[in-house]
């Protein structure tokens, strides 16, 4: 790909403590070696279920989390670099998170205004009043929040669940934000409203050419909105490719088990039960664990497959896969 | 036990309508709604959230709370009215011949009392029978839904989110109920988890015979696994018919633009325009139909008068001006 990347994330590891005692302490691996580009005006899709580090990754990208391991670069700077509080700030400015649940997000006591205004504030975007007024109208407009003298007037428990995800993308367009992580924007709302996030989020990608790392479960709005899509298993990045590639050529056993879950009206009656997996529970990675995460429920395990890690084997231009099947 | 009507109905809700108390006037959260479930099926019913959906499902067993208020309808079940029975009678029917699951049920199971306990309650609540044999009974119906038994002493918080699931389906079927209503059974599961439960209820109801009322937002689950599908707008039925032709060939324009919200994932990737506007504000709904403010086929009289549920072909019934009733009295 010729296009510069602004994010590059190079094998990244998070580790949790589990327990905590006087000599031994206990760590579970949220994240395991995950590497991923976000390029300008594209989106990268993290799909999958819960507990498998797809919002880990995201918080620790947006410094929420230290990270264990790995090197995150932004604009080709590691952020590790970044321990002044002005550097932080123009990090955050620029790489900012959304998240599922927009009724959490808001504070009920302030406006729409101020929930636009405030960032443009702290980050001093804004010389004087009628500049911030400005500013914020323009935004809301934006994002589809009109009339929008009205709408600014608004308290959060006046705007349905859409619009309070739209106040809070009309945040990071207010600051210029390039990276945007969203997790999970759109599983709490309903199915009409959720087709007009996703429509805004992709006109971001055009208008503004803000990268977008768009963390779901479901792996058919990440097809729509996204170009490439990583598949995510208990901290590992198992698939990774093109959105069309792994969705119509899902080559990771795990891949073809999540897109077999899918419920696709179209294909009534043809296939009530999964593909033959072993229907165990989920593994807790620790750092000293061994073999591939997926063994454990994988109807081609081998005794190599529980041994060793499967390195990531490339099938086509932009189509990875972390398994023994292929190659390694 | 009467059995009720020959035909095969083992529910009939009739002109049924809920209405919220609140302190200026009342909101109805369900508008005279008619809907009849024959046993032995699975009808899926479908709406975005405030639709109505959950408010129907509570009120058939009378498990709406203030301010919520049946003002008119009937629900008649095996040929009795549910919304006229005295208390103990209703007690009865509650659990042992409709059981309910409702939405994030797994959080409902007690903390504190083990699972074994949890499932022996409801059984000697309802049966006369020994402790040894409940406890008999509940191991069986854990094996059932896929738990092993010797599970049985542990409690809520040492099984996963879809385990506790399993669970509380196991709980709903321990007195072998005529019927199940299941409210977003699997909304805040995995797909393959929520996978994995479908396919143990589908087994569990070709085993028992029960009927399913099952209720949520997820059209692509609901096309999969339900014989039909009602569909549910302004706490109104709009559309119901056969799953294929709700889902292949949808009449209604709300359940158009509902299908057409969902991402395939097969085919050309295209845009999606999904449904323009903002659901109904039932405190102040419009004078018609109260989609007409978001369709794209308003015509004049939707603007004035609401649509009737009528039957455009047998078996199946719309509500909307673009089909008027065949003798022509809609105009």
């Amino acid at each position: 790909m010729s296009l510069q990347p602004i994010m590059e994330v190079r094998h990244l590891v998070k580790d949790f403590p589990t327990k905590q005692g006087i000599f031994t302490k206990q760590y579970m691996r949220a994240v395991n070696d995950v590497s991923f580009n976000l390029y300008p005006g594209r989106a990268l899709g993290i799909v999958g279920e819960s507990g498998s580090g797809k919002s880990t990754s995201a918080r620790v990208i947006s410094l929420q989390y230290p990270r264990t391991a790995g090197e995150i670069l932004f604009q080709g700077n590691d952020i590790a670099t970044f321990t002044d509080k002005a550097s932080v700030m123009a990090y955050r400015r620029k790489v900012q998170m959304i998240f599922q649940d927009p009724y959490g997000a808001l504070n009920p006591v302030h406006t729409v205004f101020h929930h636009i205004a405030r960032p443009l504030q702290i980050h001093k975007i804004v010389q004087n009043k009628s500049e911030l007024e400005d500013k914020v109208y323009s935004v809301l407009e934006k994002v589809g929040l009109i009339p929008v003298e009205q709408t600014a007037k608004k308290y959060a428990y006046q705007l349905s669940g859409g619009q309070r995800q739209r106040v809070c993308i009309g945040k990071t367009l207010a600051l210029g934000t390039e990276v945007v992580l969203a997790d999970e924007p759109t599983s709490a709302l309903d199915v009409s409203i959720r087709l007009g996030i996703l429509n805004l989020m992709e006109a971001m990608k055009e208008d503004f050419n803000t990268a977008f790392l768009y963390i779901t479960h479901d792996i058919a709005t990440a097809r729509y909105f996204t170009e490439e899509i990583a598949v995510m298993y208990v901290g590992h990045m198992v698939e990774t490719g093109d959105s069309r590639d792994v969705t119509s050529n899902p080559q990771h056993p795990y891949t073809q088990l999540l897109l077999s879950a899918v419920p696709d009206p179209h294909k009534r009656g043809s296939r009530i039960s999964l593909p033959e997996v072993e229907k165990k529970e989920i593994p807790t990675w620790r750092p000293e664990s061994r073999g591939c995460p997926f063994a454990s429920r994988c109807p081609h395990t081998t005794p190599q497959c529980r041994e060793q890690m499967p390195p990531l084997t490339k099938l086509a231009d932009n189509h990875f896969v972390r398994c023994f099947l292929h190659g390694g | 036990m009467n059995q009720g009507s020959s035909t095969g109905t083992i529910l009939e809700i009739r002109n049924l309508c809920v209405d919220y108390l609140t302190e200026k006037k009342p909101v109805r959260a369900v508008d005279r709604v008619n809907l009849t479930v024959k046993r032995g099926e699975t009808l899926g019913l479908a709406g975005e959230s405030g639709c109505g959906k959950s408010t129907l499902a509570f009120s058939i067993l009378r498990l709406h709370k203030p301010p919520a208020l049946i003002p008119e309808g009937e629900v008649i079940f095996n040929g009795e009215d549910i919304l006229c029975m005295d208390e103990e009678r209703l007690r009865r029917i509650r659990w042992n011949d409709i059981s309910v699951v409702f939405q994030s049920a797994m959080n409902c199971l007690n903390p504190v009392v083990s699972i074994r306990d949890q499932m022996c309650d409801v059984i000697l609540a309802h049966r006369n029978i020994s402790k040894a044999d409940a406890v008999a009974q509940a191991a069986n119906l854990l094996e059932r839904v896929g738990i092993s038994p010797d599970r049985m002493n542990d409690y809520p918080h040492q099984f996963s989110g879809g385990m506790r699931q399993r669970v509380v389906i196991a709980i709903a079927l321990a007195l072998d109920p005529q019927m199940i209503i299941m409210d977003e059974p699997t909304t805040a599961l995995d797909v393959v988890v929520e996978r994995e439960i479908m396919a143990k209820l589908e087994e569990l109801k070709h085993q028992f015979g029960f009927t399913i009322l099952l209720i949520t937002h997820d059209l692509s689950l609901l096309g999969e696994i339900s014989d039909r599908i009602a569909i549910m707008y302004g706490g109104r039925i709009v559309e119901l018919a056969t799953s294929e032709q709700v889902i292949l060939d949808p009449k209604h324009p709300y359940t158009n633009g509902l299908i057409n919200s969902f991402p395939l994932l097969s085919g050309e990737k295209k845009v999606l325009s999904g449904i323009s506007g903002f659901p109904v504000n039932l405190w102040d709904p419009p004078p018609g139909c109260y989609f007409a403010p978001r369709c794209e086929a308003c015509m004049d009289i939707c603007k004035r008068e609401n649509p009737p549920l009528i039957e455009i072909e047998p078996g199946r019934q719309v509500a909307c001006h673009l089909f008027p009733t065949p003798e022509g009295g809609a105009e």
